[in-house]
């Protein structure tokens, strides 16, 4: 299991996410990112956010309510839905 | 004997987006009973205190929320009654016929208030196969596992001109708000509603979306 390292890219700021663990997590855990908590379900749509570059894996469901397929596809994702494969850089959707 | 003619809050049907997980949790960490499934793959759950066939639907689906609340009134005769007086507040009524999307329960009436949720009516709804023991009683026939959830107890919705939900539940329903939560300029902004014997069987919050739920609350005994 390795770090990875995710870039706010409004502020710049970053903090490291593990990769077996969720971007909204790490934002949680470190304190830092443009998100403070959500419901790490996939329902409540609050860590909504647009990944603008690295690779990642959705391994949960986002809920249709926050998340259309054509978001989806431009890489508006919901954090804690998402694990990084690489270092990333997002902004809040 | 019941305070009121609409007793509880019987019944909720809720849209989850993992069922194998969210069945997980409600069954070992809530500790409420799986008693089947419906034909189109639905979870039917009761807490292991509870003597109604089920109390809890779980659907899977793409968005995740309340599809409906069902409260459990006391006669056949009353819940032809409320079906009139809801129609005259003004909610179109629409009937569920006996034993169809929910195995055991009797006839519901159903509607959307303003609020945006859908609320249904019944009086008639079968046993459970296993129910608590009433002749020389154990604690539990098995025992529940988790946090051994007695009932399913309340909920507290979001949506909009929750001043006329409450005037619903209050004229039409017979309920009571022992509780309201107002905005510095008098509008209502929360309010608890019970039927005398629960802190409250339901509650809202005014929001401008319509349909949400902020929680589904079970009981239990400490």
């Amino acid at each position: 299991m390795n770090d990875y390292r995710i870039t706010d890219g409004a502020t710049g700021e970053a903090f490291l996410c593990h990769s077996d663990e969720n971007l909204l997590a790490a934002m949680r855990r470190s304190g830092k990112g443009p998100i403070k908590t959500g419901c790490f379900g996939g329902g409540c749509g609050v860590c909504k956010v647009r990944i603008s570059d690295g690779r990642y894996h959705v391994f949960k469901k986002m809920s249709r309510a926050h998340i259309s397929p054509e978001e989806e596809e431009q890489s508006i994702v919901l954090a804690c839905c998402v694990k990084p494969l690489s270092n990333i850089t997002l902004i809040k959707a | 004997m019941a305070l009121n003619k609409t007793l509880r809050p019987g019944l909720i049907q809720m849209r989850v987006l993992d069922l194998d997980q969210t069945l997980d949790f409600y069954t070992n960490i809530l500790g409420l009973n799986e008693v089947g499934r419906t034909e189109d793959g639905r979870v039917m759950l009761k807490g292991y205190d509870e003597f109604d066939h089920h109390s809890v639907t779980l659907r899977l689906a793409d968005e995740a929320g309340l599809d409906y609340v069902a409260f459990k009134v006391d006669s056949p005769e009353t819940l032809e009654s409320l079906k009139d007086a809801t129609e005259a507040f003004g909610y179109p009524v629409d009937e569920v016929p006996a034993n169809t999307n929910q195995p055991g329960f009797g006839k519901r009436y159903g509607f959307t208030i303003c609020t945006g949720h859908r609320i249904e009516l019944y009086a008639d709804v079968e046993k459970a196969e296993q129910v608590p023991m009433t002749h020389n009683p154990h604690p539990w026939v098995e025992a529940p596992r988790g946090m051994r959830a007695q009932r399913f107890d309340h909920c507290l919705l979001y949506g909009p001109n929750i001043a006329e939900a409450e005037r619903y539940f209050t004229e039409v329903l017979g309920m009571f708000a022992p509780e309201v939560c107002n905005t510095p300029e008098g509008n209502r902004f929360a309010t608890w509603l019970t039927s005398g014997n629960k802190a409250h069987d339901i509650a809202f919050v005014e929001y401008e979306k319509p349909g949400k739920i902020h929680h589904m609350a079970f009981l239990l005994q400490d």
